[in-house]
């Protein structure tokens, strides 16, 4: 990875008329702050240039507690350089929305502005994303965690609703885009529009498609909400589906089910000990959220880890990588009606665990990898169980792989379905093997080794049609190359300490960074904000999930409902990361 | 005795079978899948966990019987008997041997395909009447395939009634004292898909596809209406395995042993059926328990655009066949 030149950066902006400052800040990048009039003639302007700085990693806040810093982290691949662009917005003012810049900024921008109390403009569903109305703007400084005295108490109060409602209701900014004009549009496209109690879905023009086959025969639409309980829908998540028959005219993704405020509370815990509520994120790849917190930290707090410590991270990691990539393999058979194939994935999954207590203690919540270091060396026993289990794996994994990926049936459902055009998937953030099975090679262990990624030998499987098939290669192809990655790890477990020698009460100086891992559901970034005090200032967890989700929402409309839950099934999108 | 007495003796008789079928079935199920699951299946009441099914049924008969409030009642009272009745009269006409048959009807075959057609009514009757989204989906695609698979199913039983030139089940099966009408391949090939398709087995499950549609037709129905209506799927898929045999595989016959040598050896007829019977069933759930389900779109393409015309081109085919030996040899 470079930095970008400051001055070509300054020139380009200047040059489309924004006033600009840029300003390389030590351990992060190149910031530019523009004022928050002219946040989208920068970004249109950064996006256009020839250093094409056209993937948006992330957006998010920051309360300065005196305004609200809103930082738009982007990316150019074709340079490999991070950029990232700062407005200050004072508090309680309107955001105006850059999705028609940005598509993956559809999510993060309601999220921002329920959390810190932002009004937004221009956003095709101004919607609250991860909490309901009442709910304070919490991520803001003036707003404390209750303690357990303030909660038993207000158990005990009668809470009225309504007063909460219009104190923090709809993040919505007048003049709100009318849903009359979304219906309008609904019927300008050929689609009968919807009756009665079923209000049209709030879905951008842009991404709303007329179902293939619009016959032109009015018949009602069924608004239909599958899950948070239904049987397949991976998680909490909640798809409220417009269908016409059985064809999905459009889709929302509701979320928040789970929400806990992650990044909340890691503003009240000291820094060793936030790695248990980065379990509780992805819950299924514990390990990688572990590391990328524990890396960020190291990088504000300048520790040289272990080389010992670097390959165990890298062991469990790919430990978990393979458990991970299992618990989306068994549920894409079981989508599709393969119960078995969950079954036998399931006994894999049994000796990983395993083998994960084995060393950290812990089946899902590790808290193994912190801050200098990891928590224990690597048992013998271990070292047994993982050659037992290497040595069965890959033939499990090729009768595994003749049972669903070689079965007719299932290539003729999924060749071909959910195709997501490289185009589609960098314009909504989408990263990991979602990205990497429409022909994008990026993989942030082979691009941006970390945790010495370097000194390995793997291959990053690609495949090229972007289809849930793809998908499925890619993720096979992943767990392959993970054995390997484990084996060198085994046979050459360098000798040393586990730990580097950290203080027992970690005070990183005040400052800001960035550092991501490549977690099994793409780039799982921490963005890390310090004050010199031993918690964190501020938090930001990027979701590659959410991501995926929001990319995968697009891509339903025009298929079946059986279609819809097979594509959202193999985008492996996890709740307990899209929610926080 | 009293002729009424034994035409109610014999309804009890086939009720208790259907019943009893159900009960072995689920259990056989259970172990079925689970042996293919690598896991183990009930184990816990009774040898290897065999009570655990009447355990079950126990359970179904005393479990409170919620109504949701918006459900169309009279309609929704019904549907499980709509579609449990005539799955217990399709075993009416099931020759077990040559003697033990309900009713030996000259129409047997084709009361049976009568009978059977009236399900998809009791299932849209049942989606409809739930008053929920996924019932009604489930429901349109359970009469939308069965309503597919009923032509193709019978046009693919007609070659073996033209070889046996009887509709009368028992016929059939005496016909086939010297070769079973397995030889005719195409005719069992294309009967087997659509009476997979007709009993709801996976890969064609997809009435009650419960990663898609929770559990189809059946999402609102609980207790021993649910039990109805699981009862009568189970029960289908007796018939459709028994009439395979019955057409196909010599029903309650062996090859080389004459007609007159099995009866004479009392119930040895009603074992081998019923032991031919429930191999088919085993191949069914080993089927269900490993391949992946169709789309809708998919199986109705396949119905209307490959097995209606191959069925048909096949009764061509074997009436053709049939009509040249006579000619050569001379009827029979």
């Amino acid at each position: 990875m470079q930095q970008p030149d400051t001055t070509a950066v300054r020139s380009a902006l200047e040059h489309a008329g924004v006033t600009v400052s840029v300003e390389e800040v030590e351990r992060l990048g190149v910031v530019c702050r523009v004022e928050p009039a002219s946040v989208r003639d920068a970004l249109i302007a950064l996006r256009d240039w020839e250093h094409s700085f056209d993937f948006q990693v992330d957006l998010f806040g920051e309360d300065t507690r005196e305004a609200i810093d809103v930082v738009y982290h982007l990316r150019s691949f074709s340079r490999d350089e991070d950029l990232f662009v700062k407005a200050t917005h004072p508090y309680d003012s309107v955001l105006t929305s850059v999705w028609d810049i940005h598509p993956a900024a559809l999510m993060p921008e309601r999220e921002l502005c329920e959390l810190f109390g932002l009004r937004i403009l221009g956003h095709p569903n101004p919607k609250r994303l991860l909490t309901t109305d009442g709910c304070p703007p919490y991520l803001r400084k003036e707003v404390s965690i209750r303690t357990p005295e303030e909660v038993r108490d207000r158990a005990s109060q009668v809470v009225n609703v309504a007063e909460l409602t219009g104190a923090f209701g709809s993040i919505a900014a007048e003049p709100a885009p009318a849903p009359a004009a979304s219906a309008a549009s609904a019927g300008a496209e050929g689609g009968p529009a919807p009756l009665g109690e079923s209000q049209p879905l709030l879905l951008p023009d842009a991404i709303k498609r007329a179902p293939s086959g619009v016959d032109h025969v009015s018949t009602e639409h069924l608004i239909l909400s599958m899950g948070p309980q239904h049987p397949s829908t991976h998680g909490v998540l909640r798809l409220k589906m417009e269908i016409d028959g059985e064809e999905v005219v459009s889709t929302e993704a509701v979320i928040g089910h789970l929400h806990r405020g992650i990044e909340k509370l890691a503003e009240s815990r000291r820094f060793n000990a936030v790695g248990t509520l980065m379990d509780r994120g992805d819950y299924v790849s514990g390990i990688h959220n572990e590391l990328a917190f524990a890396l960020a930290t190291e990088q504000l707090l300048e520790v040289d880890v272990p080389r010992r410590a670097s390959w165990l991270r890298v062991l469990l990691g790919e430990l978990n990588r393979i458990a991970s990539h299992i618990t989306w393999y068994g549920p894409v058979g079981l989508d599709t009606g393969v119960m078995g194939l969950f079954l036998y994935v399931f006994r894999d999954r049994e000796s990983l665990l395993d083998i994960l207590e084995d060393i950290t203690g812990q089946r899902m919540m590790f808290n193994y990898v912190r801050p200098g270091g990891v928590v224990a060396d690597i048992t013998t026993t271990a070292e047994a169980k993982i050659r037992a289990f290497l040595d069965t794996f890959d033939t499990y994994m090729d009768e595994n792989e003749e049972i669903i990926m070689g079965n007719e049936i299932f290539q003729a459902r999924t060749q071909g379905l959910g195709v997501l055009t490289p185009e589609m998937a960098l314009a909504f953030g989408v990263t990991g093997g979602n990205l990497r099975s429409t022909g994008v090679s990026w993989d942030l262990r082979k691009d941006r080794p970390y945790s010495c990624y370097d000194e390995f030998d793997f291959q990053v499987p690609v495949a090229e049609t972007g289809d849930v098939y793809a998908r499925c290669q890619v993720r096979v192809g992943e767990m392959r190359q993970s054995t390997r990655i484990i084996r060198q790890c085994i046979d050459g477990l360098p000798e040393g300490e586990f730990t580097a020698k950290v203080p027992r009460v970690l005070r990183p100086p005040a400052g800001e960074t960035y550092a991501a891992v490549e977690s099994p559901r793409g780039e799982l970034g921490i963005h890390l904000f310090t004050d010199g005090s031993d918690s964190p200032y501020r938090m930001r967890y990027r979701p590659p999930a959410m991501y995926a989700l929001q990319a995968g929402e697009t891509l339903l409309a025009g298929g079946l409902i059986a279609d819809a839950v097979v594509v959202m099934g193999s985008m492996d999108v996890v709740l307990g990361e899209i929610d926080r | 005795m009293n002729p009424w007495l034994i035409v109610v003796l014999r309804f009890l008789a086939a009720l208790g079978l259907m019943l009893v079928n159900g009960v072995v079935m689920i259990y056989m199920l259970r172990k079925v899948l689970a042996r293919l699951h690598i896991r183990l299946g009930p184990m816990e009441n009774g040898p290897w966990g065999m009570f655990q099914t009447v355990f079950d049924v126990l359970k179904l008969f005393t479990k409170e019987d919620p109504t949701p409030a918006a459900v169309d009642r009279p309609l929704y009272f019904l549907a499980p008997a709509v579609v449990f009745v005539p799955s217990l009269m399709a075993y009416i006409a099931i020759p077990f041997s040559a003697t033990w048959v309900v009713a030996d009807l000259p129409l047997g075959l084709l009361f049976v395909f009568a009978v059977m057609s009236m399900i998809p009514l009791g299932i849209l009757m049942a989606g409809w009447a739930s008053n929920n989204k996924w019932s009604l989906i489930g429901a349109m695609r359970a009469v939308g395939a069965q309503v597919t698979y009923e032509v193709p199913m019978l046009l693919a039983a007609l070659p073996v009634v033209m070889m046996a030139q009887s509709l009368n089940l028992n016929d059939i099966v005496r016909a086939q004292h010297s070769v079973w009408f397995f030889v005719n391949v195409p005719a069992f090939l294309l009967f087997l898909i659509a009476g997979l398709i007709e009993s709801g087995q996976t890969p064609f499950d997809l009435a009650e596809a419960e990663s898609e549609l929770v559990s189809g037709f059946a999402t609102e129905y609980a207790s021993m209406k649910f039990g109805l209506l699981f009862l009568s799927e189970f029960s289908n898929t007796f018939i459709f395995s028994a009439l395979l045999v019955t057409l196909f595989f010599g029903g309650w016959q062996l090859p080389f042993v004459s007609a007159s040598t099995l009866s004479a050896i009392g119930l040895f007829p009603v074992i081998v059926f019923m032991l031919k019977t429930y191999f088919v069933i085993f191949l069914l759930m080993a089927v269900r328990g490993t391949l992946p389900r169709v789309r809708v779109d998919q199986l109705l393409a396949l119905g209307w655009k490959f097995l209606l015309p191959a069925s048909l081109a096949w009764v061509m085919v074997t009436g053709l066949v049939i009509k040249i030996g006579q000619t050569l040899v001379g009827p029979r």
